[in-house]
């Protein structure tokens, strides 16, 4: 498969960041995130399905899905567009209706960029849960906490 | 499970976000340790150190435990667990629905699609 992945990795900010590389123009990328015959083909993790209800890929528009997965559960997904520019960047807030996400806002940020191997997506989503939150991101954090959740993991219960 | 409390997740960030107080959580991520222990390395007065084990406290990140007249702090990992499953979570969800994305440009890819801008023929 003709895709690359050039970094995923949590940022010092509590943001999650990942960039990979598709082979295919950004317009058909852009698509895939827009159009919702195609957002339905492939939205969703694996045994879900993504029903589309609306999508109005322009600044103050909305968006709503409903995710469904094989034993009936269905989760809604909703948002609004806050910055588009056609086939290279999406800027949208994403808030869960249900689960344990419920009403905790975030955004999506996504960046298209023409590379000679087709589309280097550039996939940022941030937490926005709060002004603190928000707050949080212009102090930074340091690299410690990537360390502290390293260490976190390998302790003894 | 850990619930994504949007509070307790807020508290999470807040405490988190102080190098002071990070130091302190690493220092006490390898075992208990009094106020006056944790104070040494930093070269701040007690009722300073005091002010951020509060903060700590009050996120759920660290417990108090009197041991006769000194109090000594243990480190709570779980109560940073929300912050750290946040990313974790959609770093796995997004890892998955970017393989699906990729083979579905795959298989709707247009024939004789140029993405290069040169000639693939062949």
């Amino acid at each position: 498969m003709a895709k690359t992945q050039k970094a995923d990795a949590v940022d010092q900010n509590p943001v999650l960041r990942i960039t990979r590389t598709f082979d295919a123009k950004p317009e058909r990328v852009y698509a895939a995130f827009t159009n919702p015959g195609d957002l339905e083909k492939w939205f969703g993790p694996d045994g879900v399905n993504c029903i589309v209800h609306a999508i109005d890929p322009r600044p103050g528009g909305e968006y709503s899905f409903t995710m469904r997965n094989d034993n009936g559960e269905q989760h809604p997904l909703s948002g609004v567009f806050q910055e588009v520019i056609e086939n290279e960047k999406l800027v949208y807030t994403w808030v869960w209706e249900t689960g344990t996400m419920a009403g905790i806002e975030t955004r999506v940020t996504l960046e298209f960029k023409a590379v000679s191997e087709g589309t280097e997506l550039t996939l940022t989503h941030e937490l926005l849960a709060s002004e603190t939150a928000v707050k949080m991101h212009n102090v930074g954090w340091s690299g410690s906490f990537d360390c502290l959740a390293v260490e976190l993991t390998n302790q003894p219960n | 499970m850990v619930k994504y409390n949007e509070h307790a997740l807020d508290a999470t960030f807040r405490a988190l976000a102080d190098p002071t107080r990070r130091a302190i959580l690493a220092r006490l991520s390898k075992g208990q340790a009094s106020v006056g222990e944790l104070a040494e390395p930093f070269e701040m007065s007690l009722p300073a150190v005091s002010k951020h084990l509060k903060v700590l406290e009050g996120a759920e990140l660290i417990t108090r435990h009197r041991d006769g007249r000194v109090s000594r702090m243990e480190f709570n990992p779980d109560a940073m667990m929300g912050a750290v499953d946040w990313i974790t979570h959609y770093k796995k969800f997004w890892e998955s629905q970017l393989d699906k994305l990729a083979r579905f440009l795959e298989d709707t890819k247009p024939t004789g699609e140029d993405n290069n801008g040169k000639n693939t023929k062949g």
